[in-house]
């Protein structure tokens, strides 16, 4: 650290001390500011899944804020917009840390997140991911690496790829299957490639598998080819807006067969021409605004009401990994360890492992790869709306 | 009589002002005057530069205006992480063959590509090399197998720190300067000044025409592959077209033909984000439109860029001072009758 | 083997064809303005981008579907004249280079404007309150309202600028400035509104061609330009770029060449042949399908 930081901190140090000291007998005094990082795409092409969990975690944070006044604990959030660029949020993950934070919330998408996973661990400054879902950022199987500074709130491809399948199989009675997938989108790539290992275990035929090229806009050759197969099922694993453009296609073609998506379909029926085209579809996601557990229908309410838009799967995870930091910052304090130590962060780190937190997405416990074991949420979409299905 | 220094000197002093750079620079990192963000952007600023100084070379002493400069950082960016990433070999050793062996892929296909992108004329040879670019990005997209799709290549050893890059700057600003002042860089001039007088005086313009593109390829692609291990992960999807819209934006804004100014413009745009994020938090959203906007105006008010032509000499200016100091008044009066 | 599927083999056929008028469309006004003034207008693909905003606010906002197509297809003429008053205009005189330059400039400008104006997600077009898109059959054939539409439409929009560039004065004028301005000027004609009036004419077919891409892909972003635009140059350059006819017969096949790649299965490699298909025109044929062979003089 900085040499001015040093003594800046020393001082802010002697200065809590003595006020904690006093505590118990004044109401006014000043608390201990801790930092933690926001490292999110703010501009361009994801803002979408920077600008949700970041008003998530903020949401979080502020509430937490303002019912702690007088345990001498403040977060603060420092935000970092990362532009969806590698070289970019790595400057961001630098400047993050300059800054102080003793932990960094980031994982809007995977690319960027699988290049400051490496550094942040060899500086083991603890991760926690919101939606991002390439494995090899906790865990990479094929060179048996593992960042165990970083924690994932959201699902891996293979998790939903398999889930999907699974549903298919258990729900749909899905013999004949189809996947449509983005050969440029390593997500769409993922998620394809562990939906046809499932299926081929559950006995289910891949039929067919084509691709789309991520500019593209028309679909009809692709899509005829695979009418012609009649699928029971198809399988887009992709983005919402290359969904919009692909439903109305497929159905106008008279694809029947109900289409399944993934999480990336969020919101799907805001952008569709007419939502009539994704009727009997279903997709899978970490949340629904309709959820009726208390603590999920307490999010959504104050969401909407702080943030004058609706919630979604990306500011759900934003606002559980704020709270699932804080809940372990809490805890490593209280063990009597102090954000200025040099060994916070790897308390932290160690604390987080042991996290078994009730959050809105779910019941949050970490595998030993730091990836979460919770159940995910089926949305169907019908009557024009994204309904929750169920927990799956 | 005018003092004159002699080229001996001018190589001595040179030198001395390179390594006393190199060791002030390390030296003031290492003792961690600057935080982690800032030597980050500083070795950023670093590949910047050459990829402005390389693209200088096609859009500022040839005179044409090439789009493509992504695809031959991905191509130098890629093959240098392959070699990396085999573990034939380790260590310095590795990250010099690495660095070579990027430049040469990249010259290779900048070689390929200008013989027939030449023979066409400003717009098309802009829209034929930013055609070559994007073909190059979807085959390494479409390729997962071999080149990790869209994911990318991932752990790829990371060799950078500021030594190693800025002697990587300082020898690629010394080669190209060098190239410049022979008879090739004077034919490479000529060709941008008028095409048919040089043709007529017997340069032979399509040779000199690859030979530069083929060069600039050659520093891009040693760029891309500092860029690579710099960041320990590339994608398809940063080689884009606005990869190459941020290089020539470097160039127009430092002055195209000048070396100076395309370091100058290369560093102070590659740090800019960092020092707006603290003064301006939004700046980001506004960098494109902003930028844009930098190109619009230049070319409408001021074409030449900050520096125009010009390129500067340490030694010129140095002249210039003894000058100033020492030539007695008698001498000074004679120089003016 | 494959049999062939005559249904599919047809109804590819008709998607082909609506994509290229779209296209055809576009490249007209690339090919226009290349022929007068020599500039590769980069910015004329966003122009597209920038008719689609306009046709969704001015639908959003309640106005008709008339006068919302109205609206997209001014406001496309008007922001390209401005473009051309303010960016293009300062550089007649300039070299080649800075022309280009600054046509990138405003590419990049619109696109990262929209971007912060709508955000970049894409908006959805409520392409069905200005068409409704019936299911036609033709026997076994199913074909969109929509594309028919776009083929008739992008037809008749051809024919009448053949009509009004053979057959009007104005028409006279600017094909005598894109054989050689300075004579043009001595001859008496207002450079200045002649081009004015070329870039009104292309870019008010682009708005056009932007609303028949939105009726039939729905969604706007502040990037759909940028690509669609690549692929109307490059079919402008395929038949000739500065030759009307060739920009539309170059637009049809690079909407066949698309479909056709797309239909054998080549889908992600539908952008490298296009590329592809320019750089080999570029090499072989410069002057492209239905262009002039230009010497330059010393």
């Amino acid at each position: 650290m900085k040499k001015g930081s040093k003594i800046f901190l020393l001082v802010l140090n002697l200065t809590v001390f003595l006020l904690l000291f006093f505590a118990c007998s004044k109401k006014n005094f000043k608390q201990k500011e801790i930092k933690i990082g926001i490292l999110m795409p703010l501009s361009g092409k994801n803002a979408q899944f920077g600008i949700a969990p970041k008003n998530g975690a903020k949401l979080f944070v502020d509430e937490y804020n303002k019912n702690n006044e007088f345990t001498g604990i403040k977060i603060k959030l420092v935000i970092y917009n990362d532009e969806s660029e590698i070289d970019k949020s790595i400057i961001g993950f630098n400047s993050l840390f300059d800054s102080g934070v003793c932990a960094i919330i980031t994982g809007a998408e995977s690319v960027t997140s699988l290049a400051t996973a490496p550094v942040a661990h060899d500086c083991e400054m603890p991760l926690i991911l919101t939606t991002a879902s390439a494995e090899a950022i906790t865990y990479d199987s094929k060179s048996d690496i593992f960042n165990d500074n970083v924690f994932r709130m959201g699902f891996i491809d293979s998790y939903q790829g398999e889930k999907m399948a699974n549903f298919a199989n258990e729900h749909l009675n899905v013999k004949r299957a189809a996947s449509f997938y983005c050969l440029e989108d390593d997500y769409s790539m993922g998620l394809k490639e562990a939906f046809e290992k499932k299926c081929k275990q559950l006995n289910i035929e891949m039929i067919s598998q084509d691709s789309f090229s991520i500019n593209a806009t028309d679909f009809q050759s692709q899509l005829a080819k695979i009418l012609a197969k009649k699928p029971d099922v198809l399988f887009i694993p992709a983005y919402y807006d290359k969904v919009a453009l692909i439903a109305p296609q497929a159905i106008k073609i008279g694809i029947d067969c109900p289409l399944l998506g993934c999480d990336g379909w969020g919101t799907v029926t805001k952008l569709i021409s007419n939502s009539s085209f994704l009727e009997n579809s279903y997709y899978c996601s970490a949340f629904s605004v309709e959820d009726d557990e208390e603590i999920a229908r307490y999010f959504s309410e104050s969401y909407r009401k702080k943030m004058n838009e609706e919630a979604n799967m990306f500011s759900a995870s934003g606002y559980d990994a704020a709270k699932v930091l804080v809940n372990a910052i809490e805890k490593s304090i209280f063990m009597g360890f102090l954000p200025e130590n040099n060994e916070f962060r790897k308390v932290l780190i160690d604390t987080l492992k042991k996290t078994d937190l009730k959050c809105v997405t779910g019941n949050i416990v970490f595998d030993e790869h730091n990836n979460p074991k919770k159940e995910a949420v089926i949305i169907k979409i019908t009557g024009g709306k994204e309904r929750f299905w169920g927990r799956y | 009589m005018k003092n004159n220094l002699s080229m001996p000197v001018r190589y001595v002093i040179n030198i001395l002002s390179i390594i006393f750079f190199l060791v002030l620079g390390n030296f003031l990192l290492k003792i961690g005057l600057f935080g982690r963000a800032q030597v980050s952007t500083i070795i950023q600023s670093g590949i910047y530069i050459i990829l402005a100084v390389s693209l200088n070379i096609v859009v500022g002493y040839l005179g044409h205006i090439p789009l493509g400069q992504a695809g031959f950082m991905a191509i130098g960016g890629y093959a240098a992480a392959f070699f990396w990433k085999s573990g034939i070999l380790g260590g310095e050793l590795a990250f010099i063959i690495g660095i070579i062996i990027a430049g040469i892929s990249s010259g290779l296909f900048g070689f390929l590509i200008s013989m027939p992108a030449f023979r066409l004329n400003g717009d098309y040879f802009a829209i034929i090399t930013l055609a070559f670019s994007e073909i190059i990005r979807s085959v390494l997209i479409n390729f997962p197998k071999v080149t990790g799709g869209a994911q990318g290549l991932k752990r790829i050893p990371k060799y950078s720190n500021f030594f190693c890059v800025y002697s990587i700057v300082i020898i690629v600003c010394t080669l190209i300067h060098l190239i410049m002042k022979s008879k090739h860089g004077r034919a490479i001039l000529s060709t941008r000044e008028d095409e048919i007088a040089s043709k007529s005086c017997g340069v032979n313009i399509r040779r000199y025409k690859i030979f530069a593109f083929t060069i600039s390829a050659f520093f891009t692609g040693i760029a891309g592959a500092v860029y690579a291990t710099n960041q320990g992960i590339i994608a398809p999807s940063e080689y884009g077209f606005m990869k190459s819209v941020d290089v020539l934006v470097m160039v127009v804004l430092g002055g195209m033909g000048s070396m100076i100014g395309s370091i100058t413009a290369a560093a102070f745009l590659a740090s800019l984000p960092l020092f707006l994020q603290s003064v301006m938090k939004s700046f980001n959203n506004y960098r494109m439109i902003v930028y844009s906007f930098i190109l619009i105006i230049i070319m409408v008010f001021k074409p030449s860029g900050l520096f125009g032509n010009y390129d500067f000499s340490f030694s010129a200016i140095l002249e210039r001072i003894i000058n100033r100091l020492f030539v007695s008044k008698n001498e000074k009066v004679h120089e003016n009758l | 083997m494959h049999r062939f599927n005559w249904l599919l083999i047809f109804s590819q056929f008709i998607n082909g064809l609506q994509l290229g008028s779209i296209y055809a469309l576009i490249s007209l006004g690339y090919s226009m303005v290349y022929g007068i003034i020599m500039l590769l207008n980069f910015a004329h693909g966003d122009i597209i981008m920038v008719g689609g905003y306009i046709a969704l606010i001015s639908i959003l906002n309640r106005f008709g579907p008339f006068i919302s197509v109205f609206f997209a297809i001014s406001g496309c003429a008007v922001i390209s004249v401005l473009i051309e008053r303010l960016a293009y205009r300062p550089l007649r005189k300039a070299s080649k280079t800075s022309l280009l330059i600054t046509a990138i400039g405003v590419s990049i400008f619109l696109q990262n404007l929209a971007q912060l104006i709508f955000s970049a997600n894409g908006r959805p077009f409520p392409a069905s309150s200005i068409l409704k898109n019936n299911k036609m059959r033709f026997g076994k054939i199913n074909v969109n309202s929509v594309t028919i539409i776009t083929i008739l439409i992008s037809i008749i929009s051809m024919l009448l600028l053949v009509i009004l560039v053979h057959k009007t004065k104005l028409g006279k004028a600017m094909r005598a400035v894109s054989e050689d301005l300075e004579s043009g000027q001595l001859m008496g004609i207002n450079i200045d509104k002649v081009i004015s009036f070329t870039f009104i004419l292309g870019s008010s077919l682009a708005g056009i061609a932007s609303i028949m891409f939105c009726c039939q892909y729905p969604l706007v972003n502040p990037t759909m330009g940028y690509m669609i635009g690549m692929k109307a140059f490059i079919a402008a350059v395929l038949g000739g770029i500065g030759s009307i006819p060739g920009a539309v017969v170059g637009g049809f096949t690079i909407g066949f060449v698309e479909i056709f790649v797309s239909a054998i299965g080549f889908s992600a490699w539908i952008d490298v042949a296009v590329f592809a298909v320019l750089i080999i025109v570029l090499l072989i044929r410069p002057f492209g399908i239905l262009g002039r062979r230009l010497t330059e003089k010393v």
